[in-house]
């Protein structure tokens, strides 16, 4: 083992010489490619510094001639949007059914990629086909069934269904990742007796770093920018999410774009932290294998 | 079944709304009444609760919610509990409705209010007897409005303020310089000039007050804008009263090729493209976020059309320099009508108080409410006393600067009086649809009158007769749709066990059968959530349903008239469309988000803020990202178009836009992207790359995913780089990307937001998705049995190819935790 990689280091050295220039290119590119996709965030801040009139006179591109936070602070303190209130009900819808998704989703995932049960492709096509209806023909029924339950005007529509697996996408996800982690572990740890809870908890779920991570940034952006759920199943605007409070802000016959901005900006922040954080879990890859 | 009972619901609150203030004969029930009503003052009288529904958002709420201050602090015994629905307010109502717990009040909007009515969602207020009271007043509102708001000749909401939006907003210092007289609204129009009326015609004032610079063939200043395109068309229409079908309440013939209709549509949109009087979007530099009132406010657009919502913003930002004439009557017309979206308020039938509902709108559509919304300059009031009295909408007497105007108090009859509302069913809202979306290509410009209209006069009849064909069938039999549904649920049960009944098993394939069912668990309440619904809409699909009524039975009506090219093409041509999007969007996309990962997942000082940044576009306002799109995209200004033809619009990059101009069919033109049907599918794709972030974070986790002993390996048998992607990096990811191509294939084909929000179909039903179109048919014409339909053949297409993409994927698929 030792030797191997050594020789890899030494590979390695080579290469990194050769590839000081490669850096550099790889670095124009990603400047470049940043600079593109960072365009709408130039314009939202823009924006959202301006005053009323200024935005009305200038160009999209122009940066503020006086920047203000006049429009922060309005939104921040308007009495009617409540802004701690509903952030609060924003991370609610977020965050707890985003702890449901990253448990459950890789339970179901596990037999679907590991085990050998009775119906398993027929099932797993029935899994995959729950995504090929479009939603608008099962919006009604479905709102209907919640009113049934009684689920309206609560936050159980989102939460309650994240802890059954958090939907077909997530599942499948994480059953494709969970089918290329090879499999030597598993057979080993069950020769040695281990159950396969104990299989699942003890040598998959630790090995499932990067796609939970993606899993979870998915459900958490996804509670977080939810409009039309919120705005559907809730009622009191006391229980209203920031996005649909956000909304609200605006008149009926006029665009308010520097509130509307400042608005956006504020939504976006707290993901944009959550995610940069997020990066470990991304780069932690897989620990079965190598050195151990 | 659900409906069923919905229904059974509705009438029973009709059968208690219909008389609830009729005194009961019975002397016992009037005692009972009156010992509980004691009952409730001594135990301190529980206020009741009234949900009250509206669209109101910004200052317009607060300034409701002071009103229900004020409302409550008169009326103790009620509360007001203010639901606002900022989107999709008509489709929350109708789940409210069909869930039966529609709120006690809600706004209505004049043109849709009878979609509820017709279907006995709301009560008919002749239940009350004070509707000519002093609150109500229904007398003393304007006749117009009133009848706006009944369906076969029953009131259900009242009026609340007076909608005209045909206000004519004129500058007064461009009056004054070229010389024009302030109107005084005794002018007239015609579709063409008719410089001897001079000041008396509207489209001569129009064209003097168009000023160009001397050699240039783009004015400086136009004459008049409408505050949205439409509304320009929609004037003209109304005002000249040319007629495009025969009977408002039951359309039998369709008028589109008649010289009048043509004439009408070619001159709104001579007056913009030829002529120049009226600016397009391109005419006028609109800074983000600036508007054509801005402009107007700039004295670059000499009138603007629109409502009475305007003035207080007026007062704000333009001074005294303003005021406000009616729009012209039409100079060859007896009749002369003006378009406005009136607001009122309803009860719906499923309202447990509706004497105290009745109580809240009566106060808050009477006097009282409409004086403090004029005051704040909200609306102007539907009853008429308040409209004309002076400090009330109009300036008070003694007003001084900006608050003086209005000055011309004359126009509130002038124009109050000719608002009309065009009330048809909701059958045929599907064809006023293709009609409105027609304007568009029209008034950009693209198309003359004369061939769009003829073209649609030889296509709608067909469509006119099928919305036409109403089934008067059996309702639908929902004892059999039950068996049905269990019949489905024990066949999918069959199809997915009797396989394998026959296996015999040994002890260890039974434990692991039954651990993984333990796993399954939670999915199978999932299930039970989406696919109760799901079946549902199957059974619908064989129905007519408009969501509020009782289905009524329909075979397999819905596929056969959706799959009949002669009845409808929109099937074939919208899935065609949907086609060319996804054989664009998935490939390039797919490329897109991979080459991304590959770019991201180095492993060099910086890469997570850039990942972070990549993702950005994914968690940005969507109106930045159209904002964007808007400026890339346009025509004359638009970055893609400078970088294709240059400055000068001659000296592109390689002559790629002349090429692509001739390809586009417009050779020696800009590309106008989100105007031609050849070039706005690619436009909406290369939209769509900005949010390839999301599809990079799954191939940075499946990227994290291959162990690095592979790489090593791989770099000890002497591989490059490249090698190393072919043999280790692309195999070892083909399960992320036969995620992203069954997971991509579905999102492509379901295509929507892009359509819906910036094209709304067209043009020419380029984008006319099949979800769009299903859309539409589901909520905008609220023929849910037919929409189900079109659902389920959709499902049908991707459950095909997803199949196919199954069988497919064993063959290059590769999982290294494959079961042998």
């Amino acid at each position: 083992m030792s030797d191997l990689s050594a020789e890899y280091r030494r590979h390695a050295r080579k290469g990194a010489a050769a590839s000081y220039a490669q850096q550099w290119l790889l670095y124009a590119v990603l400047i470049a490619g940043a600079i593109l996709f960072m365009i709408p965030l130039y314009i939202m801040i823009a924006m959202s510094l301006k005053t009323e009139i200024e935005v009305a006179n200038s160009s999209m591109w122009s940066w503020p001639a006086h920047p203000t936070f006049a429009n922060y602070l309005k939104v921040l303190s308007d009495p009617d949007l409540n802004f701690v209130r509903k952030f609060a009900n924003t991370l609610l819808i977020s965050v707890v059914p985003t702890i449901g998704v990253v448990l459950t989703s890789s339970l179901v995932a596990y037999p679907f990629a590991r085990l050998q049960f009775v119906g398993r492709d027929r099932l797993f096509l029935i899994l995959l086909s729950t995504m090929m209806l479009p939603g608008v023909v099962t919006m009604i029924p479905g709102y209907v069934l919640f009113a049934k339950l009684g689920w309206i005007d609560t936050y159980k529509p989102f939460i309650i269904p994240a802890f059954f697996g958090g939907g077909a996408f997530n599942i499948f996800l994480v059953r494709q990742f969970m089918m290329s982690i090879p499999r030597e572990m598993d057979e080993a740890a069950k020769i040695d007796g281990a159950s396969n809870a104990g299989i699942f908890w003890r040598i998959l779920f630790p090995n499932l770093g990067p796609v939970l991570a993606t899993v979870a940034v998915f459900s958490f952006v996804g509670g977080f920018h939810n409009f039309v759920g919120p705005l559907m199943m809730l009622n009191d605007p006391d229980k209203m999410t920031l996005e649909v409070g956000l909304r609200s802000l605006q008149s009926a016959h006029k665009t308010d774009w520097h509130l509307m901005m400042a608005g956006a900006t504020i939504v976006m922040l707290p993901i944009f932290v959550i995610f940069l954080f997020c990066q470990r879990y991304f780069i932690r890859g897989i620990t079965l294998t190598g050195g151990k | 079944m659900w409906l069923s009972l919905v229904e059974r619901c509705v009438r029973d609150a009709e059968v208690e709304g219909s008389n609830p203030f009729i005194p009961t004969p019975t002397m016992r029930k009037a005692l009972w009444l009156l010992a509980s009503l004691l009952l409730a003052a001594a135990a301190g009288a529980q206020p009741v609760v009234i949900r009250y529904a509206c669209s109101s958002g910004g200052d317009n709420l607060k300034s409701l919610h002071e009103n229900v201050a004020r409302f409550e602090a008169e009326h103790p015994n009620i509360k007001i509990k203010v639901e606002p629905i900022v989107d999709n307010y008509e489709n929350k109502l109708l789940a409210e409705y069909a869930a039966n717990i529609a709120p006690d009040v809600a706004n209505m909007n004049a043109n849709r209010f009878a979609m509820f009515a017709e279907r006995g969602a709301l009560l008919p207020l002749t239940t009350f007897p004070d509707l000519d009271g002093p609150e109500a007043d229904l007398k003393g509102r304007y006749p117009n409005y009133v009848k706006a708001f009944q369906f076969k000749g029953i009131q259900y909401c009242i009026p609340r303020d007076s909608p005209c939006s045909a206000y004519i907003y004129y500058n007064k210092r461009l009056f004054r310089e070229a010389g024009i007289p302030y109107p005084d609204g005794t002018w007239t129009w015609d579709t063409k000039v008719r410089p001897e009326l001079k000041e008396k015609d509207f489209i001569w004032v129009m064209q003097t007050l168009t000023k160009r610079k001397p050699g240039t063939s783009k004015p400086y200043q136009h004459g008049f804008t409408s505050s949205w395109p439409q509304l320009w068309m929609e004037t003209l229409l109304l005002s000249s009263n040319v007629r495009m079908w025969d009977d408002d309440a039951d359309p039998k013939q369709l008028y589109l090729d008649r010289p009048d209709v043509i004439d009408v549509f070619q001159f709104a949109a001579d007056c913009i493209n030829e002529k120049h009087w009226i600016p397009s979007n391109n005419d006028v530099t609109l800074g983000a976020g600036s508007t054509m009132q801005d402009e107007f406010r700039k004295g670059r657009i000499a009138m603007l059309e629109s409502g009475a919502w305007e003035i207080q913003d007026m007062r704000l930002k333009m001074k005294d320099e303003w005021d406000i004439a009616p729009f012209p009557r039409f100079a060859r017309g007896t009749e002369s009508y003006l378009p406005g979206e009136g607001n009122g308020l309803a009860i719906f039938s499923t309202s447990k108080h509706p004497k105290e509902a009745w109580t809240w709108i009566r106060w808050f559509c009477g006097p009282k409410g409409l004086t403090s919304m004029a005051q704040a300059g909200e609306s102007q009031p539907s009853i008429r006393r308040l409209s004309l009295t002076p400090g009330v909408w109009l300036p008070a007497k003694d007003a001084t600067g900006a608050a003086r105007l209005p000055e011309n108090l004359a126009i509130t009859d002038a124009t109050a009086l000719r608002v009309h509302n065009i009330q048809v069913p909701n059958w045929f809202t599907g064809i006023q649809g293709e009609l409105t979306g027609s304007y568009y290509a029209v008034l950009s410009g693209e198309k003359k009158a004369k061939e769009v209209l003829e073209r649609m006069q030889k296509d709608l009849p067909g469509k006119l007769a099928l919305a036409r064909k109403r089934v008067f069938a059996s309702p639908f039999p929902f004892g059999a749709g039950v068996a049905v549904a269990v019949a489905i649920v024990l066949a999918l049960l069959a199809w997915i066990y009797v396989p394998e009944l026959r296996k015999k098993r040994t002890r260890s394939e039974k434990a692991e059968n039954r651990s993984a069912y333990l796993f399954l668990i939670p999915w199978f309440f999932g299930l039970a959530l989406t696919i109760g619904p799901m079946i549902y809409s199957l059974l619908l699909s064989f129905a007519d349903s408009d969501i509020i009524q009782t289905p009524t039975w329909r075979g397999i009506g819905n596929y056969a008239d959706a799959l009949n090219p002669a009845i409808d093409d929109t099937l074939f041509v919208s899935l065609r469309q949907t086609f060319i999007f996804a054989a664009l969007s998935i490939p390039i996309g797919m490329v897109a988000a991979l080459g991304l990962a590959l770019l991201l997942n180095q492993k060099v000082r910086g890469v997570p803020l850039f990942r972070s940044l990549y993702y950005m576009p994914s968690l940005a306002s969507g109106v930045a990202m159209s904002l964007l799109w808007m400026r890339l995209f346009d025509k004359d200004r638009g970055i893609i178009n400078q970088v294709l033809y240059g400055s000068d619009g001659h000296s592109g990059f390689l002559n790629i836009g002349e090429h692509l101009s001739n390809w586009a069919g417009t050779p020696g033109e800009p590309l106008n992207w989100l105007g031609n049907t050849q070039t706005v599918i690619p436009a909406f794709v290369i939209m769509g790359l900005w949010g390839a972030g999301g599809g990079t974070i799954i191939y940075l986790a499946g990227l994290q995913g291959i162990s690095q002993t592979y790489y090593e390996a791989a770099t000890l048998d002497g591989a490059g780089i490249i090698r190393k992607f072919k043999s280790v990096t692309l195999p070892l990811l083909t399960p992320t990307i036969f995620f992203s191509l069954i997971t991509g294939t579905i999102g492509a084909l379901q295509v929507f937001s892009q359509s819906f929000v910036i094209t709304a179909g067209g043009p020419d039903r380029a984008t006319l998705f099949y979800m769009v179109w299903l859309y539409g048919k589901a909520f905008g014409e609220l023929r849910m049995g037919y929409a189900s339909a079109l659902a389920w053949i959709l499902f049908v297409i991707i459950l095909m190819i997803t199949i196919v993409q199954l069988v497919v994927a064993k063959r290059w698929v590769h999982y290294e935790g494959e079961l042998k």
